[in-house]
């Protein structure tokens, strides 16, 4: 009960809080907006528009970027002072993060999916049609994936800005290997190979192998990578957290 | 003295923070250095998906790489770029392109094919656009970030009431933020500069600049960097870095620093000539191309109206909520 509880009141934080609201909401739509835009001239001897690429990838990366509310559910200076006192609880360090982790995940979820439909059935990108439920899922796993490495950011270094400050460089890895903004292939046969250690590789090849061969072959594979992320980073907060450190 | 005093408490307090530390000592200057000699490799070559029966194609074109198969390629290998277009031999002489890039790529293929020989490739901008402008127009939103971590002591002091007990010692508000805006400069100045010298001196990457003038452009980038972070921090009460990273890639998109376009479209042409990352953009990229700085005066006032413009707010932005008693 406890749990549910402190979840319910994480949440209703996040929802509070304007910015990360915007961020969450607004911010998707209007990054798909404009690099669907900025590119539009690149994309247009085929099928395949600028808004369809860059909607599937930017979705993934924010996604990704949920990372930075989780820091903020997590260490914001005016949440911190409530947290030292659900320390002194009779509530288990695991509940602590979990519920941090699992309310940011649940915004995400939220969200992400209403954006993918609105994308789809509004703005005409293609999310893979009759497919859109599976991409749905995928993109699940990846702001599980991006909850937990910012989870796991602040067991590890005990602050927001400490968190926020190191969050950016292992995303911009993998936003980078992951060829979100731009296409891995183009640097050569060595990065290409190097970009599928990234787990958001594995699943920009399957988003897109779903939505445009119909292609379930790596599916399954994408989405187990995705978890076992989640759980590692997991297993991290689980051995680093130590919530006497916060009093 | 009181500056000195200033500056020397605030480098001890950030050298504490270790995580700020290593990535603005170690780990930014690493990226930049990486990312420039992967820039360097970057293979300009299309790669075309040729499906035919014959076994033997080679290209007569050194830009153009052909990979016979048998079978049609997934189109999803397009969008993930292993291929740059698909083309299917329908008949002996006759192609069949698919692409998803513009139809002008589209349309040299075919050609390519058909006749053997490539139309004159893409003018635009961006294809002119060279090695040096690419790389620093690539670091320029990390500098931008940079500027809003490296800040932080400003805010910390204000949420931990610090800051109005520096204030009752004989230092005013303006000397305050002076301290602190010197710092970033020289924490985002100087491992940047230091990484772009050694990957050219070292490594001898194509940066397209000199020495001398490369320590203008960092210069210029790390002022307004720290100028914006100074504002945006002393307007935003809470998750400045948040908000900052959402302004600043939207704002670095628009202005062209990855991607440089055209929208044909006068009021966003004119909205994006306003933003200063554009403006520093265009300049840059006319120095690459052989100008002197000086033919760039308008931009040089521009950006150092910002700069000022910024600081002054910021400072003066804090002043009044000082006065309400805000911290």
């Amino acid at each position: 009960m406890n749990f549910i509880k402190i979840v319910k009141f994480d949440f209703m934080n996040i929802i509070r809080n304007p910015m990360l609201l915007i961020v969450n909401t607004v911010l998707p739509l209007i990054m798909i907006g404009i690099m669907g835009f900025v590119t539009k001239n690149s994309y247009t001897a085929g099928s395949v528009s600028s808004y369809d690429y860059y909607g599937v990838t930017m979705m993934i990366f924010t996604a990704l970027m949920i990372a930075i509310t989780a820091t903020n559910t997590f260490m914001e200076e005016t949440v911190k002072r409530g947290n030292s006192r659900i320390v002194f609880a009779p509530v288990s360090k695991t509940e602590i993060y979990l519920s941090k982790l699992l309310s940011t995940y649940i915004l995400a979820t939220i969200s992400y999916s209403i954006i993918l439909l609105l994308g789809q059935f509004v703005f005409n990108i293609n999310f893979g049609g009759k497919n859109i439920v599976y991409i749905m899922l995928l993109i699940n796993i990846v702001s599980l994936f991006g909850c937990s490495i910012g989870t796991m950011f602040c067991c590890i270094l005990k602050s927001e800005e400490g968190a926020n400050a190191v969050i950016n460089i292992p995303i911009m890895v993998f936003v980078f290997f992951g060829g979100l903004f731009f296409p891995v292939a183009s640097l050569g046969k060595v990065v290409e190979r190097i970009s599928y250690v990234s787990p958001v590789k594995w699943i920009t090849e399957c988003a897109f192998k779903v939505i445009y061969d119909n292609d379930f072959s790596i599916y399954l594979l994408a989405v187990i990578i995705g978890l076992v992320g989640s759980i590692i980073c997991i297993l991290i907060c689980q051995i680093t957290f130590k919530p006497e450190e916060y009093v | 003295m009181n500056i000195i005093n200033l500056l020397k408490n605030n480098c001890l307090r950030i050298l504490a923070k270790k995580e700020i530390i290593v990535v603005a000592l170690v780990i930014v200057p690493l990226m930049i250095g990486v990312g420039i000699l992967f820039s360097g490799k970057m293979d300009r070559s299309a790669n075309i998906a040729l499906v035919s029966n014959s076994t033997q194609i080679v290209s007569k074109d050194s830009r153009i790489k052909i990979h016979v198969m048998k079978e049609k390629p997934a189109i999803s290998s397009l969008l993930l770029s292993k291929y740059d277009a698909i083309v299917e031999e329908k008949k002996p002489g006759i192609y069949d392109v698919t692409s998803i890039k513009s139809k002008a790529d589209k349309k040299s293929i075919k050609n390519f094919f058909e006749v053997g020989k490539l139309l004159p490739g893409d003018q635009s901008e961006q294809a002119t656009r060279g090695a040096g402008a690419r790389i620093i127009g690539f670091i320029l939103m990390i500098l931008f970030m940079q500027g809003v971590a490296l800040i932080t002591l400003f805010p910390e002091d204000r949420n931990l009431k610090t800051f109005r007990r520096i204030l009752t010692a004989p230092v005013s508000e303006r000397l305050y933020i002076f301290a602190q805006g010197i710092m970033t400069f020289l924490f985002i100045f100087l491992p940047t500069y230091i990484a772009l010298v050694i990957t050219k001196l070292c490594f001898d990457a194509d940066i397209g600049y000199g020495l001398l003038m490369l320590a203008i452009l960092i210069g210029i980038l790390s002022a307004l960097a720290t100028s914006l972070a100074l504002f945006l921090v002393a307007v935003i009460k809470r998750e400045a870095s948040v908000t900052a990273s959402g302004i600043y890639m939207i704002t670095c998109i628009l202005a062209g620093c990855f991607y440089s376009f055209t929208g044909n479209n006068k009021i966003l042409d004119l909205l994006c000539s306003i933003l200063p990352q554009k403006q520093y953009m265009t300049m840059i990229q006319g120095i690459e191309n052989g100008n002197g700085i000086l033919q760039f005066k308008g931009q040089l006032i521009y950006l150092l109206i910002w700069i000022v413009a910024l600081w002054v707010l910021g400072s003066s932005v804090t002043k009044m909520k000082m006065k309400k008693g805000a911290f």
